[in-house]
């Protein structure tokens, strides 16, 4: 049996104030049952991914509470895993067809964000790191700044190095309409913006955003590929310490690649034949990190970058960075062009895709590889 | 607020590394703080201690940390109380 993505839809990510949690999940639900041509009555199990829901919108029975007003035929849960929750529903959808519990999973990501201020939204995402960094008065984006000085002072990285990847980014999201910032930037805007946690800038950042995203995954015994079919060759997790000041090296996210190392191996095939990615850029060192750990070059020459594309949606960075959404919405991008239908921005190479969703600095990471049927 | 019981349960945590000595091996100054820490800048290292282990701290100094300083655990308050909670106590991190 073989598992594959039969429908995908992102709804638009910003500030959205007109939208709640429950009509974002909502969009994001129906939109990819109406892609993949399925009813509610056939979803077997609904998982969604979120981490703030309690936290900012006072609801957290997500699983129950999409099931039901979605009206599916089956159950509901919630998952968490921090910024890798919406990797971590995919995952689960993934094994409850695998085990047989279900055979059409409605996987949905999501997040609203907007509704507390950057003070209270910045600290109850520190709920992702340890409480020996909470109590520091440390945020994310300083956890990363730690990561980001030791690189840069290891392998003479500068922030122009950084900044390259935000406005590659960001040129990528201006073709994205559903992008939160669909506009360019200049490395001398990023290296001139203000300050958030000392080597990284505003522009270094991705933003607090809302937005979710949906797929419809099923299981299929049959071994012809229908056209716009994408199938999920791999579904891998791993994890680590939540503090980073208890990780062996500051220089990579091993969780990263031992969940990468673990998806090539059981998809049979190596980085070199991957066409497209979707890495979690919440940061620009992020990045950089990620295409090191995944592979894709030695530690140490990331923040050079590499010739495949990365981040076609324009990444956490400028797509936008709903936590619990990411994950979802990094697969629905990778999908677009593995069916070609990614208009303006389509890769011209997109057999095979890699999604790569990191939750807190490290804690958990998931990787995805699908293949396109085209 | 934040519970009494909870920080008389972690206090031995939170003084575990006063008076032991490291050396700052990363650091970073948050410009937004987070709830509960003031407005203002400060900065926090990541500190690696004598046995190789490592944690993190707020400095103290009023002139920036570098990379290699040698510094030492002082007892310092953590958070800004609200009004009526308790006043958190732990180590933050002093050049020696």
């Amino acid at each position: 049996m073989k598992v594959i993505i039969a429908g995908s839809y992102q709804t638009r990510f910003g500030e959205l104030w007109e939208r709640s949690l429950l009509s974002l999940l909502m969009e994001a639900g129906q939109g990819a049952m109406k892609d993949a041509g399925v009813q509610a009555s056939e979803i077997d199990l609904v998982v969604v991914g979120n981490k703030l829901g309690g936290r900012i919108s006072e609801q957290d029975h997500l699983g129950a509470l999409m099931a039901d007003k979605l009206r599916v035929k089956g159950r509901g849960i919630r998952v968490e895993a921090a910024c890798a929750s919406g990797g971590i529903a995919v995952h689960q959808a993934v094994q409850a067809i695998k085990t047989g519990e279900a055979e059409t999973v409605l996987v949905l990501g999501g997040e609203k964000m907007t509704d507390k201020n950057n003070g209270v939204v910045g600290a109850a995402l520190m709920g992702a790191a340890s409480e020996e960094e909470r109590r520091t008065g440390l945020s994310f984006v300083g956890l990363y700044a730690l990561m980001a000085r030791a690189y840069m002072e290891k392998f003479g990285a500068r922030r122009r190095d950084l900044a390259k990847v935000a406005v590659k980014n960001h040129k990528q999201a201006s073709l994205n309409p559903k992008a939160q910032f669909p506009r360019e930037i200049t490395e001398e805007m990023a290296l001139k913006a203000i300050m958030v946690a000392e080597p990284l800038g505003l522009f270094d950042c991705s933003p607090i955003s809302d937005g979710a995203a949906g797929l419809v995954v099923r299981g299929v015994k049959t071994k012809k590929a229908g056209k716009r079919e994408v199938e999920i060759l791999a579904s891998e997790i791993a994890t680590d310490s939540l503090g980073l000041n208890e990780r062996e090296s500051l220089l990579e996210i091993k969780a990263t690649k031992e969940a990468a190392g673990r998806a090539y191996v059981s998809a049979g095939v190596g980085p070199e034949e991957i066409d497209i990615m979707e890495v979690h850029d919440c940061f620009t060192i992020a990045e950089i990190l990620a295409l090191e750990d995944l592979g894709f070059c030695k530690k140490g020459e990331g923040f050079k970058g590499i010739d495949k594309p990365v981040n076609l949606s324009g990444g956490l960075k400028a797509c936008g960075h709903p936590v619990g959404a990411t994950g979802v919405k990094q697969m629905v991008e990778l999908t677009h062009h593995l069916r070609r239908e990614a208009g303006e921005r389509q890769a011209d190479k997109a057999d095979m895709g890699l999604a790569h969703n990191v939750g807190g600095t490290g804690g958990t990471a998931v990787v995805h590889i699908l293949k396109g049927s085209i | 607020m934040r519970s009494p019981v909870k920080l008389w349960r972690e206090s031995q945590e939170r003084y575990r590394y006063l008076e032991e000595e490291g050396k700052v091996v990363s650091f970073t100054r948050i410009m937004e703080g987070v709830e509960g820490f003031g407005g203002r800048p400060y900065w926090v290292v990541l500190v690696e201690l004598g046995r190789g282990q490592r944690t993190v701290g707020q400095w103290v100094e009023e002139k920036e940390p570098k990379t290699g300083d040698k510094v030492i655990g002082v007892i310092r308050r953590l958070r800004e109380p609200r009004e009526q909670e308790v006043i958190e106590y732990g180590v933050k991190w002093k050049k020696l």
